[in-house]
């Protein structure tokens, strides 16, 4: 799956053999490999951290813990007197349920403002952008007032159900502009033979959108996970917790808050969504220069 | 940036376009039908979730509003306080605007480099993706005060390692009015990881054949990336800028967790949209925060309709 | 080449319907997160209560055993609790009041419940006081605490003082101790001795760079001054908040407090970081209660004494911020609401379970009862602050609206003159004349 990218230029093109050089290889790899390594020290010093005892998380600046401990998972993970486990669950749960609302609605928009002609479509897709130019603070009591006359309180429907409504237009225009930059020429082929709007939506343009579907797939699931004031404001009961909520848990800043098994439910609540990101790559690499055109 | 690789060899792949006008025209009208179909879920939740508290919002700008029931209609004096009458209303909006200006084009750079450095034929191509990506991970975590912390402290890593060259007199990066703005800059590059992704995603749509044709040309590395891979990427470079830009402008959680809330030291990481959250849930004054929240609407929408302005000379779509 | 009707699409169908399915499993899965509204239904006698305090989930272990036997007492009556860190519980605070939705019973900042009191939000709970709530062992003063206009909206569960705390070896290496310090001068004299700017050991603390002004409230009640006047306006003395950070100022110049930068990282560190846990710092002024936290972070050996008094001090300027707690105005049981609050400020067995966690208790028949079973730091603290409600104390006003954003305003001149964009004459008349725009009287 490596090198999909240049090998079959260098079997067309031998005038591209200079490119094999050992040297430029290894000076490619030394430079991503040192990046890679001062993009990752801080979560390192992260991971030592949970293993360290609470006393010496800041007198002990080192990557290898001088008191080996794993106090911090076992204490955390029922400091709630909930195992950390339902609060994963929940996330995922609302995670997951968001991706599939995410790519449901959003292509589906995307697909008309890349691709449909209608009325008010340029007025439309400037209030589409708008939209994601308020800072949410001042709709934030407007939005609470909304879902609690419905009685959406204490649910996770105020957390998912707007990801069916397209309401995240970040991923609308994400797609737009990837629709935008496939060829017409196969939207146009597919209608000679006989595809309406929703064929070529289908059959045409969300196969080739893999790499776009899966970038919005990872971002929403990322996004959602992360989300804290969501379920801060509309979730009470503790069996509904998601992750982040039963994070601030640990923390108490009128008084001593608890790093230790802080970073230790920390970095197992990003296990996941680094599992989710590996699952997902997959796709995002798979796009149409490997598939599509060939 | 060159516009004339507007069709670049190797794209007419297709039956080339066929079928009598009349039966367009009809296609046309059931597209046009389609259209609202296709829209209908994002329709009902703009009217049904998004729009109503945003004119709310709008409507609160016009009055005095603390939250817990006073309200009254005040006309335009919240926007004119702005103007006239706050100092730190004035800072935020120098410190926002220099964030902008600094920290999106050097996350671009960086997330743009390392996306085409990661689409090579690199071994372990996966794995340092994955690398590159993991402190986007990290969301909003107050984990991230502690580590900025321990590396721009005043005996923190960065210090540390200045001083092994023999450096000293080294500020205390977080904590020094001049400095801290710089070390949320360096944490909002640090997590290029999204539109990283974003640009990796864009590579892999630029079909093969394009780099085949152009390696028969003999075109060289550099030449393929300025001729196909950047023409190709320009809406997602386009998506980039444009949803940076506005996330820059709405930059909240990186000042609100190292700074506790304060925008300190002495206001300086005190963002905009900062100094509106203090406003509507420390000073209870949500009339002045929705009138600051549409001011920002606007001035985004402002750097927005440029964007798009400009797009037209530089961006180029293959699809029309 | 493609072929637009190509029957196996690179993005299989199957793949995309797969990940739905699976989504609608999640959904039915008995998800409880997808179940009706929340909202607490009651029939004749039953109620459901929700209560709300900030901190961390150890405070919440403590208080949610005690509402278990506030419903092993009441039948019929069932609670839910929540909770926050500080910052977010304020925040879920504003909305829910916004929206009339704020939970039953709910802890209440003194800094906040001027506003809330004031906006309409809390129950009124003069007519509960005596006939469900006993605020015999509470007195005038605590009554005081949460009256706001005509109305007693919250009252205390909980004080917490303001006091020195002190390293007792770092500032006996100097030939000095705790017990010694009376006055500010002493303070400063002894701040002076203890500090060794080459050895990276500072006198004491900045405390103008705290996020709360207490010890300042302090001086200017020595003064014989008062922050507020009763009708929400800035009351103190200009010319008293100058001295206070010009006194300050001095030993910052000298070397004697921590350098404007080092002080400001430490804040943000939290109680891990702080000097005097660090073993840097002589001495820190502190809530009373923050002692048992310090203690908790430190082998080194402590002194807790009484904030320092001006000179010509007066003799009742003593005070204690209250812990409050408070019901909704749009609560459904304002009864049983009511007699949960005299639960959390009278009942010995519920105070047997939450201890000092939150301040020392309000009561002073539940202070009593607990002392004999305290120990160590917590002993130290309950009779430090003990000492001093014995004291003569003159009734302060309510902080009033906008006394949040006067504290706000307070750390960020504080940072001003530390960091040397101010002058000190300069920021307070800054301050003074902005205050004048917010504080103002109903």
């Amino acid at each position: 799956m490596t090198s999909t990218a240049t090998q079959p230029a260098a079997v067309h093109a031998p005038a591209l053999r200079p490119q094999r050089r050992p040297w430029r290889r290894i000076v490619l790899h030394g430079i991503v490999l040192l990046g890679g390594i001062a993009m990752v020290y801080p979560l390192l010093w992260m991971v030592a951290s949970a293993f360290k005892p609470e006393s010496d998380i800041f007198s002990d600046p080192g990557l290898l813990p001088a008191t080996f401990t794993t106090e911090n998972f076992t204490q955390g993970w029922d400091a709630l007197g909930i195992p950390f486990s339902t609060f994963f669950l929940n996330s995922f749960v609302i995670a997951a349920i968001s991706v599939l609302g995410n790519l449901l609605s959003c292509s589906l928009a995307a697909y008309a403002f890349a691709r449909l002609d209608f009325r008010f479509k340029k007025t439309l897709f400037a209030a589409m952008l708008a939209t994601l130019m308020l800072p949410f603070h001042v709709t934030l009591v407007p939005q609470y007032i909304l879902f609690q006359s419905i009685d959406w309180t204490n649910t996770y429907f105020p957390l998912v159900v707007p990801k069916f409504l397209a309401v995240d237009a970040f991923f609308i225009f994400l797609m737009v502009q990837f629709m935008r930059g496939l060829p017409r020429t196969l939207d146009d082929a597919a209608t000679v033979d006989g595809c309406g709007p929703f064929g070529v939506f289908w059959r045409i343009i969300l196969p080739l959108m893999r790499p776009a579907l899966a970038v919005a797939a990872i971002f929403t699931f990322i996004w959602t996970w992360n989300d804290f004031l969501g379920p801060l404001l509309y979730i009470s009961d503790r069996e509904l917790y998601t992750a982040p909520i039963a994070l601030n848990a640990f923390l108490d800043s009128t008084g001593a808050s608890s790093w230790g098994p802080m970073f230790a439910m920390s970095i197992l609540s990003i296990l996941p969504l680094f599992l989710v990101f590996l699952f997902a790559q997959k796709h995002l690499i798979n796009g149409i220069a490997t598939t599509g055109l060939k | 940036m060159s516009v004339n690789t507007a069709s670049p060899p190797g794209t007419t792949v297709a039956v080339p376009p066929t079928g009598d006008l009349p039966e367009r025209g009809r296609r046309r009208r059931k597209r046009r039908w389609a259209a609202w179909l296709f829209l209908l879920p994002w329709l009902v939740g703009l009217f049904g979730i998004t729009l109503g508290p945003m004119i709310a919002s709008l409507y609160l700008s016009f009055t005095d509003y603390n939250l817990l029931g006073r309200l009254s209609f005040v006309g335009f004096d919240n926007y004119v306080r702005m103007f006239t009458d706050d100092p730190r209303f004035v800072s935020a909006c120098l410190v926002t605007l220099k964030y902008v200006l600094i920290s999106v084009p050097l996350q671009l750079a960086f997330a743009l480099a390392l996306a085409t450095l990661l689409n090579r034929g690199l071994r372990g191509l996966a794995f340092y993706r994955s690398v590159y990506y993991l402190p986007s991970l990290l969301g909003s975590s107050v984990a991230i005060a502690l580590l900025w912390r321990q590396i721009f402290g005043g005996s923190g890593l960065v210090n540390t390692a200045l001083g092994a060259l023999g450096l000293t007199d080294l500020p205390n990066w977080i904590a020094t009015p001049e400095w801290a703005l710089g070390t949320l800059i360096v944490l909002n590059v640090w997590t290029f990881g999204s539109p990283m992704i974003i640009f990796l995603a864009g590579l892999r749509q630029v079909p093969q054949e394009l780099y085949d044709a152009a390696s028969v040309d003999g075109a060289n590395a550099w030449g393929r990336f300025r001729r196909i891979t950047m023409p190709m990427l320009t809406p997602v470079i386009f998506f980039n800028l444009v949803l940076q830009m506005i996330n820059a402008f709405q930059a909240f959680t990186q000042s609100y967790i190292i700074s506790g809330g304060s925008g300190g030291p002495v206001d300086s990481t005190l963002f905009y949209t900062l100094y509106l959250y203090q406003k509507a849930f420390t000073d209870f004054d949500m009339g002045y925060a929705s009138a600051m929240a549409w001011f920002l609407l606007v001035v985004i929408g402002l750097f927005t309709g440029a964007a798009f302005f400009t797009s037209r000379y530089w961006v180029h779509y293959d699809g029309e | 080449m493609l072929n637009p009707l190509n029957p196996n699409p690179p993005l299989s169908r199957r793949s995309f319907l797969g990940t739905a399915a699976a989504g609608a499993l999640l959904t039915t899965a008995g998800c409880a997160g997808f179940g009706g509204g929340g909202s607490g239904s009651e029939s004749d006698g039953d109620a459901s209560l929700t209560v709300t305090w900030w901190g961390d989930a150890s405070r919440t272990e403590l208080y949610d055993a005690a509402l278990a036997l506030f419903e092993a007492d009441h039948e019929g009556v069932t609670t839910r609790s929540e909770f926050a860190d500080l910052g977010p519980y304020l925040e879920r605070m504003a909305t829910a009041a916004a929206a009339g939705n704020l939970a039953d019973v709910l802890w209440m900042r003194d800094t906040h419940v001027g506003r809330y009191g004031a906006g309409g939000s809390l129950l009124d709970l003069s007519e509960y006081l005596d006939d469900v709530i006993d605020v015999s062992a509470i007195g005038d003063a605590g009554i005081a605490s949460g009256t706001v206009g005509d109305g007693v909206f919250a009252l205390p569960t909980h004080y917490v003082g303001q006091a020195l705390i002190t390293a007792e070896d770092v500032l006996g290496a100097a030939g000095v101790s705790g017990g010694d310090i009376a006055t500010w001068d002493d303070l400063a004299a002894a701040a002076r001795e203890a500090a060794d700017p080459s050895a990276g050991v500072f006198g004491i603390n900045d405390p103008t760079l705290d996020d709360t002004h207490r010890h300042l409230e302090a001086w200017i009640r020595q003064a014989g001054g008062e922050l507020f006047t009763p009708e929400g306006t800035l009351a103190a003395d200009p010319a008293a908040i100058e001295e206070w950070f010009v006194f300050w100022k001095t030993l910052r110049d000298e070397g004697v407090l921590p350098p404007a930068d080092s002080q400001s990282e430490a804040n943000g560190a939290g109680w891990s970081g702080d000097f005097l846990v660090l073993g840097t710092s002589a001495m820190r002024l502190s809530s009373t209660n923050h002692f048992t936290i310090v203690s908790g972070l430190t082998e080194a050996p402590l002194g807790l004494f009484s904030t320092p008094a001006l000179a010509d001090a007066t003799d009742d300027w003593w005070f204690f911020p209250p812990i409050l707690i408070s019901a909704a105005a749009n609560t459904d049981s304002p009864e049983v609401a009511a007699a949960l609050i005299d639960f959390f400020i009278n009942d010995a067995a519920a105070a047997d379970v939450t201890r000092l966690n939150q301040g020392a208790p309000s009561s002073s028949e539940i202070r009593d009862g607990l002392t004999p079973d305290l120990e160590g730091a917590e002993t130290a603290f309950i009779e430090q602050i003990s000492r001093e409600m014995e004291q003569p104390a003159r009734p302060f006003p309510i902080r009033p609206e906008g006394s949040e954003q006067f504290n706000g305003a307070l750390t960020r001149i504080g940072e001003e003159i530390a960091y040397g964009g101010a002058t000190v004459s300069e920021a307070v008349a800054r301050l003074v004349s902005d205050a004048a725009g917010y504080l103002t009287a109903e």
